[in-house]
């Protein structure tokens, strides 16, 4: 029988935690992938929580891992700390012999102070249930909106999607991205700047922007240029392109890209200094003319039902739209991927509640 | 003394998907569906049945009606 006892994160932990990662995803990740992770983020050091087992040799052995990543997020003028469930595992074998939901319930109650709101994104439908057994509310969807650039898009991705999975280079079958900084597009009405990650970091526009324009946004989270640097600039995982999108008609827009999958961009973050009017489709209109421009023949965009009802569905149907494929797939297939939420005591006094809330893929690290 | 009949009432009353009065004595709740938050469910009721904490080095072997019957009438 093993003796059990749990403990929040101590220095040289990393090591196992990272071993215990890659034993449950079989993703290996650097100790500086670890660090930027879980204690360099602007919100502060991450909760971590590990569970260990007593051997029979009177070793300890890390089995289990709990982590709330600290994210910053604005509801109209006041900015906020929520916290993400993120890296929650069990070692295989131990998984049978102890209750994890005991364990998360302890962890619980040290951090849950600390946060306006706790939030998860994706996981394992066993994880979900454990938050929903938690208090959390899964009421909203996610959604990915998929728009197809050139007739044969639905081709090109299946060229992607198996050279991808099968090793191969397709870069002479199907169009591929430019990857560019400091250049200038010019659309009728909407000038376009891009930035690689080294070169955004030196823009004031992205010092400035959030602050003047998250007043007119729900609970979302912050924009600052702390969070941009962290979030995307010195992601270790992806590089991004940001871009500035600049209207006088329709006022500005900031976005970030990213170009995992040869031809595919997708829209990681997209803000509209005005977004309850028609701008917000009009200038994402904009970025996906831009993509076309620079060799994409397809563009994602991941939200959440609520995000969508708040910008408003015409929003996003955009065209034209040459991927069949998606648009059958929307007609037939249920999508019932949720993202939980709860509001913590401490948000209660700020008006937040569950709903109405503007999300983007900015709330998930970039780890494919 | 805690009877079978006191433990099948408290898994009723963790409101888990499985019927208890159906449940062999022995028989592995994994073995019928019941995943880690149903456990912690069912541990909830059997701690307040007992009147005390029942220890995490403890419950992982606690997998049957009847380990948990012998577990608290030790």
């Amino acid at each position: 029988m093993y003796k059990y006892s749990y403990r929040p994160y101590t220095s040289g932990d990393e090591n196992s935690i990272n071993d215990l990662y890659a034993k449950i995803t079989g993703r290996i990740r650097s100790k500086a992938a670890y660090f930027w992770q879980w204690q360099n983020a602007p919100g502060g050091k991450g909760e971590v929580w590990v569970i260990e087992a007593e051997l029979p040799n009177g070793q300890k052995m890390l089995i289990g891992h709990h982590g709330i990543m600290p994210v910053r997020f604005s509801y109209g003028q006041d900015d906020l700390l929520f916290g993400k469930t993120e890296n929650t595992f069990v070692h295989p074998d131990f998984r049978s012999k102890i209750l994890y939901p005991r364990f998360e319930r302890r962890f619980a109650y040290h951090y849950e102070n600390r946060f306006h709101a706790l939030f998860s994104t994706l996981g394992p439908r066993a994880a979900i249930r454990q938050r929903q057994a938690q208090g959390y509310v899964s009421e909203h969807l996610w959604k990915t909106y998929i728009w197809g650039l050139r007739p044969l898009s639905d081709i090109y991705y299946l060229i992607s999607y198996y050279s991808k999975r099968y090793n191969k280079s397709a870069e002479m079958f199907i169009p591929v991205v430019k990857n560019e900084s400091d250049s200038y597009t010019r659309l009728p009405g909407i000038n376009i700047r891009c930035y690689n990650d080294h070169d955004a970091l030196f823009i004031d526009f992205f010092r400035t922007f959030w602050s003047s324009v998250k007043r007119s946004y729900p609970v979302t989270p912050s924009r600052y240029h702390e969070d941009l640097k962290w979030r995307f600039w010195d992601n270790p995982y992806i590089s991004y392109q940001s871009l500035i999108l600049d209207s006088e008609l329709y006022g500005s827009a900031m976005a970030v890209i990213s170009n995992t999958v040869p031809g595919t961009i997708r829209v990681d973050d997209f803000i509209v200094e005005h977004p309850k009017s028609k701008s917000f489709r009009l200038l994402f209109e904009a970025l996906i003319t831009w993509a076309r421009m620079h060799g994409a023949y397809r563009v994602i965009f991941t939200t959440t039902s609520d995000s969508v009802d708040w910008v408003g569905h015409e929003s996003l149907q955009l065209q034209p739209n040459f991927s069949f494929a998606r648009r059958i797939y929307d007609i037939f297939a249920k999508s019932d991927v949720r993202m939980p939420r709860k509001i913590c005591t401490n948000g209660q006094v700020f008006g937040i509640t569950c709903s109405n809330w503007f999300v983007t893929s900015m709330i998930f690290e970039g780890i494919s | 003394m805690f009877t079978i009949e006191s433990i099948r009432q408290a898994i009723k009353d963790a409101g888990v998907d499985i019927n208890p009065d159906t449940l062999p004595l022995d028989g592995e709740f994994r073995n019928f569906g019941l995943d880690s938050l149903d456990m912690f469910n069912i541990f909830v009721e059997i701690e307040k049945l007992n009147g005390s904490q029942i220890s995490d080095d403890i419950i992982g072997e606690l997998t049957s009606i009847k380990s948990i019957f012998e577990y608290l009438n030790k």
